[in-house]
This record gives C-alpha cells, structure tokens and sequence, in this order.
C-alpha cells in the first residue's frame, strides 16, 4: 500500500515535470503571437506596405522643424527592408534612408553613393530612423509577460521586451498591447543602465484590408523625450497602402538614381 | 461622330501627354564659390613654386547644375547638363566659361529584378570617405569636397537582383567621355569591364569586383561593412592590382635629364587597404576615423629620383633659354 501511495506521488511529480515546461512553453507561444500582432498593426510582417509620415518636433510648445517622408516597407523570409525617401522641406528633397535587416545607409543628391550609418544616428528630435518604419519586435526583441496594467483604463498585456542584439537603440522596452485587439498603445525605452530614454504612445485611425476584412492600422506616434520633458516629436501616419515590392527596389545602387 | 473621335483622341493625347508630365520631375542647384589658396614656396613638393600646376591664389565661380529625370515603368532618364563660369581674380581678372552633359542616363527595368543602365554618369560604391581602392573605374569618391562633382564617364551595365541576400551586376566602361584625367598624356583611357557581386547579411555587407582592362591590367577589389553595435559602425576597402598605370621617375642616360617610365615593377601585384569606423556619440554627433596603406607609392630611392625630376624640370624653366 505504502508503495503504491509512494509510485501514485512518484507519478504526479512525473506529470508535473512534463507538464511544466509546456505551460511556459504555452505562456511564450502567446506572448510571441500577441507581438507578432501588434507588430502587424505597426506595419510589421506585412509584405509590402508603403506611407507617409509628418514628423513634427515641438520644443518649448513651439514647433522647431517638421520634416515629410515616404515610406515603402517590405519584409521577405522574415528580413526587413525599408526605404524613406525626403519630401519636405525642399531643403532635403532627394534624401534617402535604406535599411536592410541591421544595415543603414544614408544618400542625399550632393553625395554620389550611399554612406553607411548606424541605428543611433536620429532622424529629427527624439524620433530615430526605426521609428519611421515599421515595428519589428518580434525579430529583434526577447518578450516575457508582465502583471496586467490599465493604460487610460484601457486592459492591457504588458510585455518586457529585452534586445536580442546590441544594434538595435533601445536594451530594454516595456510595452503595454491593448487585451482585446493586440495593438500596442505605449511604450517606454530604456538604455542598458536601466535609464528610461523616451516614452512612445501610439493610435490607430487608418484602415487596411486584411484578410477581406478592414482592420485598425497605425496612425499616430507621439514621443516623449525623457531628458526634456516638455519636449515632444508626433509622427503622424497617412496615405497606407499594400503593396508588392521586388527586393531590387531596396537595392543600394538605386538610392543615387 | 468624327468630330467625336477626334476629340476623343485629343483627350486621350492631353491625357497621356500629362501622365507622362506628371512623371518628369526636375530640380535646380546652383554653387557660387569664392576660392583662396595660401601657395607656398617649396622645391620639394610636387608643385615647386605652384609652376607645375600652376592654382590660382584667388578664384570665383559659378556652377549651374539643373537636373531632369522621368521615371517610367519601365524606362527612366537622367539628364544633368551643367555651365560652368570660372574666373582667375589673382592678378589680371580672367575667365572661361563651360557648357556641357555632366549625366545623361537610361534605364530599361526588364524585370522585376533585373535592369540596363546605359550612358554617362559616375559610378561610386564602397563605404569610404577617403577614397574607394575596390573600384577599379575611379578611385576618387567625391565625399571629401561634395561640393564639387566627379567627372563623369560612359558606361553600359546590367544589374540582377538574385534574391534579397545577393545582387550582381556586369559593369562596361566604354569611354572616357569628359574626365579630366584622361586629357593627361600619362593617361591613356581603356575600356574596362568588371563584374561586381554583392551580399547583405544581417548587419553586415560584402562586394567584391573583379575587372580588367584591354590592355591585360587585372583588379580585384573587396568592401565590406559591419554594424558591431547601434553605434558603432566599421568598414574596409582594399585591392589588388596587377600591370598597373603607374610612372615613377628614372634617369634618362641618353641626355642628362629625367624621364617618366612605366616599368618592369608595375607588372607585380599591388596591394592597396583602407580600414575605417564610425562611432556616434549619445548627445548626437558622429566621429569617423579612416587610415589607408597602399604599395603603389614610390620607395625611398624612386621619390628621391622623382623630386630630383621635379626640380630639374623647374630649373629648366628659370634657365634663359627657356621659351616659358
């Protein structure tokens, strides 16, 4: 009898030691499909997409400079490619920005080839060149689930994000996605010494057809700079549309055309 | 009714005359410079007394530099014609004026992935500030004066996209159109022709080029970058050349004088590397740090035989025969 009571707690610790690596294993399936979604919503593992973006920088509660791109996004077995092009001001019509997976070149019409850049180097205030494309977190990031918080008392999932690698700006960023649509509605970036850098806060007012069916798609980025508080930089999405790129269309050679 | 159809085709004419319109875009670049030069007097250099290359110590100009461009589904175009007025202010006022096609381009997209270039333009690649080793057409990169343009040259290539990791292009070099270089008689022009390949990782790249020339002068060329971390960026750019257009001074033992030779030793392998890096600091600003070897320079004894021919030659100008 004894034995037998002795192999029945044998076997449910046996059970449990099987079972438990498979409830984690459930935990990180969820959270990696909850970051492929809001990375979706951002633009994300979609194969082809294209917008604009108005960045505004406003410091002192006055705008210091605004810029317009346009962005053309692909992804294609999981590597990312964008390409930005300068709209406004005039001053910088023709300049480019190519980024290949983790390979950044900048062009503008004086230079007469692309000159190889690093992910730190900033677009305009507190935006950063990634900033303008499409979220990739899923690729680039390591998420582990938080306690559940309310952002504007909204129920949100938090994530921790950790870098997979050091080329991407931010080590550490904690990220709130929306519980019933899987869209991301804050986050704040942390530098490897645990300081917070900025904090981002995003909507969804534009529509995209997925599916058959019209879903929410980024619209507007509002970025606080941790170091100057009252300074802000706001992206403002428009002109979405899916597209089919070919990779020749992220080539290096074309930046200079 | 033909009335109608008449009509009908005008629209049609307006409609596409406007598409193709609205696919030509245009812009306008205008550098006004004013240039001085502090020329010191120097017999050891290779410009003793500014009488070899003979600069202007004051200098103005004006370069107008519009460009057109269409872009088309298939077919795009390139023209850049530019007029140039410079003027010498350092003693008596002198100036001369230049109208010419810096770029005129084609470009056929026959696939997705794959397209012609055809016409003259300049071809730069290579991640260096310096100056570019790996390209065999020209080494210089323009990125130390963007202000001024490289002269372009003729070229016909093909480029392929294989996949989103490797491209591949077959590059010819057909003439030498306006470089200045080639209006040096030490430099007679050859056609070259180069296939280049490059691949993308996931932060980094490689090209390499190989090319040759009519006249058998063989290049290998190499760049590649890496992103170590978000802000720190590294680069090189080396090459290898054989039978190369290099002139060293020798003693001429026919007349007591010098001479420019093309020797024996140019038909050796030359090594040429470039290493760089960037680093951009937090608060924004970038530093960049480039060094360069090359053993296409002259040794010790070839520089002491050159400068010896600078000086010669400058002496012949002083002496009272000279017709100078």
């Amino acid at each position: 009898m004894k034995n037998l009571v002795f192999i029945m707690t044998a076997s449910v610790y046996l059970l449990l030691f099987m079972l438990f690596p498979l409830s984690l294993q459930a935990d990180q399936v969820a959270v990696d499909t909850l970051l492929k979604d809001s990375d979706f919503y951002r633009g994300g593992r979609i194969e082809g997409v294209s917008w604009n973006v108005h960045v505004k920088n406003i410091e002192q509660s006055k705008i210091k400079n605004e810029i317009s791109v346009e962005v053309d996004i692909a992804h294609k077995k999981r590597k990312q490619f964008a390409l930005i092009n300068f709209l406004t001001p005039v001053k910088y019509r023709g300049q480019k920005l190519l980024l290949r997976e983790h390979n950044m070149w900048f062009s503008k019409p004086s230079l007469r080839r692309p000159v190889p850049i690093s992910s730190r180097q900033r677009l305009s205030g507190a935006a950063s060149n990634a900033d303008i494309a499409s979220a990739n977190y899923f690729e680039d990031y390591t998420a582990q689930m938080l306690s559940p918080e309310s952002i504007d008392g909204i129920p949100c999932y938090t994530l921790e994000l950790i870098a997979k690698t050091n080329l991407v700006s931010y080590y550490r960023i904690k990220y709130w996605v929306q519980e019933n649509t899987h869209q991301g509605l804050k986050a704040e970036f942390y530098g490897k010494a645990g300081k917070l850098i900025k904090t981002a806060r995003f909507k969804y007012n534009n529509k995209i057809m997925h599916n058959d069916k019209e879903v929410d798609f980024i619209s507007d980025i509002i970025i606080n700079d941790n170091i100057n508080k009252e300074d802000f930089t706001t992206l403002t999405i428009s002109n979405v549309a899916l597209k089919t790129f070919s990779s020749s269309n992220f080539q290096q050679k074309r930046m200079i055309e | 009714m033909r009335l109608n159809s008449f009509s009908w085709l005008l629209l049609l004419v307006s409609t596409s005359s406007n598409a193709w319109m609205s696919q030509v875009e245009w812009s306008y670049e205008n550098l006004t410079f004013s240039q001085s030069r502090n020329l010191i007097s120097d017999a050891g250099t290779v410009n003793p007394d500014n009488r070899i290359a003979q600069l202007s110590a004051h200098a103005i100009g004006n370069y107008m530099r519009p460009t057109i461009k269409y872009e088309g589904d298939k077919f795009s175009w390139w023209f850049k014609p530019r007029f140039h007025i410079d003027a010498d202010v350092s003693d008596e006022m002198s100036g001369k004026h230049n109208l010419f096609t810096h770029e005129l381009k084609t470009k056929w997209q026959f696939h997705d992935d794959a397209y012609w270039l055809l016409g003259r333009y300049t071809k730069e690649f290579g991640p260096s500030i310096f100056y570019s080793p790996s390209n065999p057409f020209i080494i210089e990169n323009g990125q130390l004066n963007p202000k001024f343009e490289i002269d372009a040259m003729d070229f016909m290539e093909l480029n392929f996209t294989l996949n989103e990791k490797w491209e591949t292009s077959l590059v010819f070099n057909f003439s030498p159109a306006n470089n200045a270089l080639y209006s040096n008689p030490f430099f007679d022009f050859e056609k070259i022709i180069g296939l280049n390949i490059d691949y993308y990782g996931f932060s980094e790249s490689i090209s390499v080029i190989v090319s040759s020339t009519e006249d058998k002068q063989h290049h290998l060329g190499i760049y590649a970058q890496k992103n170590i971390s978000d802000a720190l960026l590294i680069w090189g750019d080396i090459a290898a050349d054989k039978n190369i257009n290099r002139f060293y001074a020798a003693n001429n033992d026919a007349i007591p004088s010098y001479e420019a030779i093309s020797g024996e030793t140019n038909e050796q392998w030359f090594g040429t590397a470039l290493l760089g890096g960037s680093y951009t600091l937090t608060v924004g600003p970038t530093l960049i740090v480039e060094y360069s070897h090359t053993e296409k320079g002259l040794d010790n004894t070839q520089a002491t035989t050159y400068f010896n021919m600078i000086n010669y030659s400058t002496s012949l100008l002083d002496s009272p025969l000279s017709l100078c």
